[in-house]
């Protein structure tokens, strides 16, 4: 009977959206809100997440709802190398879209999402030199000459040759 | 975009990146500089001992001390511009970050060594190596962590480390800096007082990582160690590598039966599971007794773990996880002289080391009922059954345990009966509803129950089962077709001995492609098995449904069946007989006064 209790979220721009209770609570903060504020039938404001942002996130948390929940303490070690087939799917989303989710996931503590998002710019990081990174993520780079030379010269043991 | 990240999510994206990566990532502009820095120098030492054959690693060592040279404070400076120390090391420009605060682990070996790669000059390395502790002890915030010993980072690197040590405790700033200790990770190459002084102060260490090589239990600092253990309020994981016997240590464990979580043992010890039992909150035990393979002299114990690591490297041997004893090594020898026709070259003989193969364990301790058992969170258990007494503790404990094992993982080392084996078989099948793993050995008489362990633990992934004797298990594998786990991620039947048709082998696997989740699922096998059977394996590996891993009937699991005396057929003090089936027969051809081969009656002879 429980596991058909709904509940009401609304983004950022007022879109209702209704997921079961147990989708919900993948996110620790829908999780301690909804314990807190017990049965209700009030939507829950989300006012920094964007309705195609959450309607990713519950696409996510709907797929996983069965997954156990993962201890935060004891497996921070144990996060696997690779990312499964869906979840791949998943984050073949354009950047802009990636780093809101990663924020929606921080915001919300859907702790599982958050280091899927987190690892696959990892990826996009791994092997590349720093003027590669800046190309990538279309970064300035704002040190002085001084300064570079003085970060390269501190840590030239990493240096490669 | 990326400017309204904050910082914990920078450093979840870089904590996982490769040094190489995060080197680039320090460039890219400020933030990101100020974020992965601190990822960068949580061990940089480490990062480099691993890979300590690179022609730059000198350079590399180096570097990094030069770097924590630059942050020391204004007073040791200007201590050491006073001495003859070489000029390059002391820049007087000011570092951009307060590198040892990035620092998480300690580990004194490295940075003794380190300091001694980089000032040749013995007279100041002491100055640089008291300066640079003070420097950690003071801004090492982070530093949970302090190691006195290499072979979590990378085996048989110890010895070639210079190491100067000294009493860290007269170092200022030590005391404070001990009791923030949560890890610490010993061995015995390092003087007791080193640690007698940690024992002193250091109340919070959580995990204690040790590995006892000396000879002699007293030099060994098993005093020190028991001290240490005692005065810790939260011991919570315990992890125990010896050569020699720890009892004395091991026993201050029993006050630790609150905190205890996960415990692993690989050594000799004499005491019995019940020791345990108390232990309220263990997840995790693991007991690998060695008895057997006493070592008594830790020159010939690292000498022969170089020898093996050689095979290891040469191809010749698996991986093993034994601790390595003369009668491992020379049996290694012979058979690789017998392969490549080459003389063998004598081992040395070590009196004490004629124990006894088998032995029985020392301590007979009555079984204590379910009912005073506490060990309902234990859910990874790994041993060796070594006597029946501790087969029958193993059978008690899993049925206290009710039902949260998920993994478990039992080795026989002694001759144990089919009657026990079988007994503990249908403990697990009854009771532990939840496995993941097992390993376990099935005595023939029990093979008709493998269905109902599909039956009974539907969670089960990895499946190894071994074989005590050859036997047709065919009839079984039909009945077993119906019920594979849909989880099954690896399997082994009774390698080396258990044979199948090729009809039933098809009908199980099957069963495999019509039930399980995710394939290709690893399957182990030898060539025992008929030429019709393989070909139904191949055909599933071209399938998709297999993973196929070829077992070879190697040296390592002849010597592995020798030294567990898996099928000892009779010992004394002076010769143990194994019997051994005609496929390795073929295997062992060993004629000379230690081992001998009577192929007639499948029977080796071992000399001791």
């Amino acid at each position: 009977m429980a596991e058909l209790k709904k509940v009401k979220l609304t983004s950022s721009e007022g879109t209702e959206f209704i997921v079961d209770r147990k989708v919900a609570e993948k996110s620790v903060l829908l999780k301690n809100m909804l314990e807190d504020v017990g049965e209700s039938d009030m939507a829950i404001p989300l006012p920094n997440v964007t309705g195609p942002i959450l309607n990713k996130v519950i696409d996510y948390c709907t797929h996983h709802r069965d997954d156990p929940f993962v201890n935060q303490e004891d497996d921070s070690k144990k996060v696997s190398d690779d990312i499964d087939d869906w979840d791949a799917e998943f984050c073949k989303v354009d950047q802009g879209t990636l780093f809101e989710l990663i924020l929606s996931a921080n915001y919300l503590d859907i702790k599982p999402l958050l280091d899927l998002t987190c690892k696959t710019v990892a990826n996009m990081i791994k092997g590349k030199t720093p003027d590669e990174i800046r190309k990538t993520f279309n970064i300035i780079n704002d040190f002085t000459p001084e300064e570079e030379e003085h970060v390269r010269k501190e840590n030239e043991w990493c240096e490669e040759r | 975009m990326l400017t309204s990240i904050p910082p914990e999510i920078y450093q979840n994206i870089f904590k996982d990146l490769d040094t190489d990566s995060l080197y680039s990532a320090i460039l890219v502009n400020r933030i990101w500089c100020s974020n992965a820095i601190s990822i960068l120098w949580q061990n940089p030492l480490e990062i480099l001992y691993q890979n300590d054959d690179s022609e730059y690693f000198e350079t590399d060592v180096k570097s990094v001390i030069k770097t924590y040279i630059s942050c020391l404070p204004k007073e040791s400076k200007l201590m050491l511009s006073f001495t003859d120390l070489c000029i390059d090391l002391l820049t007087s420009s000011i570092p951009t970050f307060n590198y040892p605060s990035f620092l998480h682990t300690l580990n004194y070996l490295l940075l003794s060594d380190s300091v001694n790669r980089t000032i040749k000059d013995n007279s100041n390395v002491m100055m640089v190596q008291i300066l640079l502790c003070k420097l950690f002890f003071d801004q090492g915030f982070h530093i949970r962590s302090l190691e006195f010993s290499t072979h979590m980072i990378k085996d048989y690197l110890d010895s070639h480390l210079k190491t100067i040590y000294m009493n860290l405790r007269e170092i200022p700033g030590a005391d404070n800096f001990f009791s923030r200790i949560q890890r610490l990770c010993w061995r015995d190459d390092a003087p007791p007082y080193c640690l007698s002084s940690i024992a002193e102060i250091a109340k919070e260490i959580r995990v204690l990582d040790i590995l006892l090589e000396s000879e002699n239990e007293n030099e060994s600092g098993s005093n020190e160690l028991f001290t240490l253990i005692n005065a810790q309020d939260n011991l919570q994981q315990i992890t125990i590598i010896s050569l020699k016997k720890t009892t004395k240590a091991i026993s201050a464990l029993r006050s630790k039966s609150n905190t205890l979580r996960k415990i692993f043992i690989k050594g000799i010890t004499s005491f019995s599971l019940d020791f345990f039992y108390d232990c309220s909150n263990l997840e995790e035990l693991s007991l690998l007794y060695n008895e057997s393979h006493l070592l008594t002299n830790p020159q010939i114990a690292r000498q022969l773990r170089t020898e093996i690591q050689g095979y290891i490297q040469a191809g010749t041997l698996d991986r093993t996880q034994m601790v390595p004893s003369v009668q491992m090594v020379s049996a290694i020898r012979r058979t690789v002289a017998n392969i490549q026709g080459t003389t063998i070259p004598r081992i040395q003989t070590i009196t004490n080391e004629k124990k006894k193969l088998l032995h029985s364990s020392e301590v007979n301790i009555q079984p204590i009922g379910p009912n005073h058992s506490n060990l309902s969170k234990l859910t990874v258990f790994q041993i060796n059954l070594d006597s029946f007494q501790t087969t029958e503790q193993v059978i008690d404990i899993i049925q206290c345990n009710n039902g949260g094992l998920r993994e478990l993982r039992v080795q026989k080392t002694a001759p144990i009966t089919v009657e026990h084996l079988k007994q503990l078989f249908l403990m697990v099948i009854n009771h532990c509803p939840n496995l993941i793993h097992i390993t376990l050995c099935i005595p023939n008489i029990a093979i008709s129950e493998i269905p109902n362990l599909f039956k009974k633990c539907l969670s089960l992934e990895e499946v190894y089962l071994r074989a005590v004797k050859t036997m047709d298990i065919s009839e079984t594998l039909d009945e077993m077709s119906f019920d594979v786990p849909i989880n099954l991620k690896s399997l082994s039947l009774g390698l080396y001995s258990w044979k199948y048709s090729f009809l039933a082998i098809k009908g199980f696997l099957k069963g495999c492609e019509l039930r399980v989740n995710k394939k290709p699922i690893r399957f182990l096998y030898s060539n025992n098995l008929t030429k019709d059977a393989i070909d139904v394996l191949k055909l599933y590996e071209s399938k998709g449904i297999l993973d196929l891993v070829e077992k070879k009937l190697c040296i390592t699991t002849i010597i592995e069946a020798m030294l567990s005396a898996e099928r000892l057929f009779e010992s004394d003090d002076k010769l143990a007989v194994f019997k051994l089936s005609e496929e390795e027969l073929v295997s062992v051809q060993y004629d000379d006064e230690q081992f001998s081969v009577d192929k007639d009656c499948g029977k080796m002879t071992l000399g001791l």
